[in-house]
């Protein structure tokens, strides 16, 4: 049996923008309150057309874990690299030097910069978590898909915070070794040839189009 | 001598020895390493995560209105995160936002921790919580029958505290206003008894009228879960959303038709009538005949286009959904102030498809065994603000906001800014000064989830009776207490019989009475397969330890019964509203989820949206402030120009704080039915700043 390859499939017909995935990260990955480094964010995308041929869905947008990572290559330091652990990019903050030469790197912008050291309110700290570093200032963060569960708990039952949370299921996490992009399924981006490992199912035509 | 010294110096040797090989052994060295290590990585002014051994503790989410099972982690007895229990069937371990920051909200910024009194100067300062109890009961004592005492929507035990509290005292106790009530009168008005809850787990087709089934109702974390669980990709059964915006409920169904708000009732009558066209009827009510004549003359497809622009394949295609085994819903989102006449239209559609008291249709939920001794609270708030505005009814000597906030909660803003003002001595409980605890002369903090015991039972929306305990997983905050706690000292101050029993006994006592029910605690079995007839576990012999354990008791249940459908009062339904030229925008107004920590939106002026064949007729712009005027107020807003939104309607989903502008711009009307007003599509008008 061949080893597991993470990614995940964001069914968006059934993703209704409640934003618990960017909750369920955000409390488990230490990410401070109203800071806005969500590591998954909720894009909203619209057919463009007017009332009433218009349509609209959300996209959850975490870390794509490339196959090929256009981020991994420009990294002077080798804070970031493509991991032993099923192909999960891997972001070392304690190597990274803040140059950013990732953030240019990433066609889906999902990387973020610490512009300012985390700012927790009195008693938050109650909250922090041993399950992520918490990051300073100047250097550059992203989703790791919860690797801190595979570590502790090996890949039996492994998932991410962002799909145990989601509350309709639209997140499914795990090997996606074996999967083939079928006919409601999309990658966001393709042309870039990064082989990004999170992939979309949806029914519409336009999302699917403006890949 | 030398020898001496080189004894000495032996000693010393085997003593540094000795004390360098314990200290290695010691782990206290090693820790102060290891905190020296990580200050030096990290600035001193970055939290350190907990360094002792993570337990977990199961329990029950009092942070929203549904009730789901947690598990929370601990690290040395402390909360730190929560994650969904697996055991606790409701919301089939989906969690909601609020859920999931329950453990952060409770060092939220503004939070209050101590008691506040108004000074001479008009300012609030701390006062011991002695004093505050002897003020309270003071005033409660001088007022008696002057009091009001408001509470929140959701039924508790700390709720019937406050209603046995009025009974001694002889005062007003009212719920704020919510869906679940205005549901019951409606169930109430067709003969029926209970709640209606919606069994999608076991529908196999779904249509909302307006309703906000995926995003704002109490039960919605378990629908969506429900929905998106049993309808699959590639599965036949089917979803249609009529609404004003294609929103978090159109989202998860397959089609959206673009309905106006407060047109629902209008287009459940349409709908039925395509049952009775289609001989899709199966219903005997007695007054179905009356029902059918009043269908038949005044809901035909061509006079519901005409109202509604409903395209008649659109309904018919709904009603044999619907008859098809799958459930109806009408409504509007949570805390709109939907019409009774709506919600008895979507259940008399239910009735005449086969679908009332079936599984994977509509079922009546019954209410717990209340607490001997507590009336109902009165659910016409609004009515009663209105008249002490208006100087129709006197001003209550004394009012207590029990973890209730009229001024974000309720429209006529500024009627209900003026009848608090006029109300002698007002106090409230919270857990932040709220814009109705700023009015306030005695505020008092209360704990948060996490800090309390609570019972958490059925969200509107679910269709089976249940009942969790939320557990107090920590100290509360300073000198925060449970409001229940508090009204039951302020009582035994009073000499009142209501003191006698603590909060505590009370939740025993509705556990012992719910022994006797014939339910069971929802391990291993997911209540919903015994709702559609698979066996019934044998229930525990000692529930209040399984609710300690964060288990769920549940008594699904389905009760036949001789009802109506209600053909007298929907013949008194006029349709939509006329058009308004000086009003002629529709609200929806919905409130944004709260988050923990504002996002820099919270003081900005909140956007209104509407699509660009609307915002052109009004001469207004993408981006450019505006100001929303009702009929006795207006509120600051910018235009966001959205196609989600349909012609004529505006859409705002303020944050808590921006909440009580919007009110104030934001109309009640007398309901179609019944005495209790409505502001479900209040209309309001947008000019250009």
């Amino acid at each position: 049996m061949s080893a597991p390859v993470w990614g995940m499939v964001i069914d968006v017909d059934a993703c209704t923008g409640c934003g618990a995935c960017m909750a369920a990260c955000g409390v488990e990955n230490n990410i401070a309150p109203g800071s806005g480094m969500d590591w998954i964010t909720l894009e909203r995308r619209s057919n463009g057309r007017a009332f009433p041929d218009s349509d609209a869905a959300f996209l959850p947008r975490p870390c794509m874990h490339c196959a090929n990572p256009p981020c991994v290559p420009v990294c002077p330091t080798g804070a970031t690299r493509v991991s032993s652990l099923g192909g999960i990019v891997s972001q070392t903050t304690p190597q990274c030097i803040g140059c950013r030469s990732c953030v240019k790197a990433c066609p889906y912008g999902v990387r973020r910069f610490n512009e300012r050291e985390p700012v927790w309110p009195k008693g938050m700290d109650a909250a922090v978590t041993p399950f992520a570093a918490v990051r300073p200032k100047g250097v550059v963060e992203k989703c790791t898909f919860c690797v801190h569960r595979l570590i502790a708990r090996g890949p039996e039952g492994y998932t991410t915070a962002c799909a145990e949370a989601c509350p309709t299921g639209a997140i499914t996490f795990g090997d996606v070794s074996g999967i083939s992009l079928g006919e409601d399924m999309f990658v966001i981006l393709p042309q870039k040839g990064a082989k990004p490992r999170v992939a979309y199912v949806s029914w519409r035509s336009w999302l699917r189009g403006e890949k | 001598m030398a020898s001496k010294r080189r004894t000495f110096l032996k000693c010393a040797a085997a003593l540094a020895a000795g004390a360098a090989v314990g200290s290695a052994a010691s782990p206290a060295p090693w820790d102060a390493l290891r905190q020296l290590e990580r200050r030096e990585h990290s600035p001193p002014d970055l939290p350190h995560p907990p360094a002792g051994p993570l337990e977990h503790v199961d329990t029950v989410s009092a942070a929203g209105a549904f009730g789901t099972g947690i598990r929370v982690l601990t690290s040395n007895g402390k909360p730190m995160l929560v994650r969904a229990n697996p055991e606790n069937p409701l919301g089939r371990c989906g969690l909601a936002p609020e859920d999931l920051e329950q453990v952060r909200a409770l060092a939220r910024p503004g939070r209050l921790s101590v008691p506040l009194l108004r000074n001479a100067e008009g300012r609030l300062e701390p006062v011991a919580w002695s004093k505050a109890l002897d003020l309270l009961a003071a005033r409660f004592g001088e007022a008696r029958g002057e009091v009001l005492i408001v509470t929140p929507a959701r039924k508790s035990c700390g709720r019937d505290v406050a209603a046995a509290l009025c009974a001694e005292l002889g005062a007003v106790h009212a719920a704020m206003p919510s869906e679940a009530a205005t549901a019951a009168r409606a169930a109430a008005l067709m003969g029926l008894a209970g709640t209606p809850g919606y069994d999608l787990d076991n529908a196999r087709g779904l249509v909302l009228l307006g309703a906000d089934a995926f995003g704002s109702m109490p039960a919605s974390p378990h629908l969506r879960r429900a929905w998106a669980t049993a309808r699959g990709r590639g599965t036949k059964s089917r979803a249609m959303y009529f609404g004003p915006e294609r929103g978090a409920s159109a989202a998860l169904c397959d089609t959206w038709i673009p309905l106006a708000a407060g047109s629902e009732a209008t287009a459940a009558l349409g709908l039925c009538w395509h049952l009775d066209a289609l001989g899709l009827a199966r219903c005997e009510a007695s007054d179905l005949a009356e029902f059918l004549q009043l269908i038949r003359t005044r809901f035909t497809p061509e006079l519901v286009r005409s109202a509604t622009g409903l395209p008649p394949e659109a309904l018919e295609n709904a009603a044999r959904v619907l008859a098809e085994g799958g459930v109806l819903i009408a409504g509007s989102a949570s805390g709109s102030g939907a019409d009774d006449a709506a919600i008895l239209a979507g259940l008399a559609a239910n009735a005449l498809a086969g679908r009332l008291n079936r599984p994977g249709g509509v079922i009546l939920v019954e209410g717990l065994p209340a607490t001997p001794g507590t009336p109902a609270p009165v659910d016409d708030l609004l009515s009663i603000l209105r008249a002490v505005a208006q100087g129709e009814r006197p001003a209550p000597k004394a009012l207590l906001l029990v973890e209730a906030d009229p001024l974000a909660e309720l429209p006529d803003g500024v009627l209900t800014a003026r009848a608090l003002s006029r109300i002698g001595f007002k106090a409230c409980f919270a857990d932040r000064l709220t814009a109705s605890a700023a009015l306030c002369d005695l505020v008092l903090p209360a704990a948060m989830p996490l800090e309390r015991q609570e019972d958490v039972r059925t969200p509107y929306g679910l269709a089976l009776a249940c009942l969790g305990l939320a557990r107090p997983l920590l100290r509360p905050l300073g000198d925060c207490r449970h409001p229940a706690d508090v009204l039951l000292e302020a009582a035994s101050r009073l000499g009142l019989p209501t003191a006698g029993h603590t909060h505590q006994a009370r939740l025993r006592a509705l556990s012992l009475a719910l022994e006797g029910e014939g339910g069971f605690v929802a391990r291993g079995v997911e209540p919903w397969k015994v709702l559609a007839g698979e066996g019934r576990p044998a229930p525990e012999a000692d529930l209040w330890r399984e609710l300690q354990a964060g288990r769920l008791w549940c008594g699904p249940r389905i009760r036949q019964g001789v009802h109506t459908l209600g053909a007298a009062l929907l013949a008194g339904v006029a349709g939509p509203a006329a058009s308004d030229l000086e009003r002629p925008l529709t609200l929806v107004v919905r409130p944004a989820p709260e988050q923990v920590i504002q996002d820099g939106l919270g003081g900005a002026i909140p956007s209104v949206r509407l699509n660009a064949a609307t915002a052109k007729s009004l001469r207004l712009r993408d981006g450019v402030r505006a100001t929303l005027k009702g009929h006795s107020g207006s509120a600051a807003v910018r235009v966001a120009l959205d196609e989600s939104v349909m012609d004529g309607h505006a859409v705002l989903t303020p944050a808590r704080e921006q909440l009580p502008a919007i009110r104030a711009a934001m109309d009640s009307r007398p309901a179609e039915i019944g005495a209790a007003r409505r502001w479900d599509a209040c209309r309001a008008t947008l000019e250009p700043a």
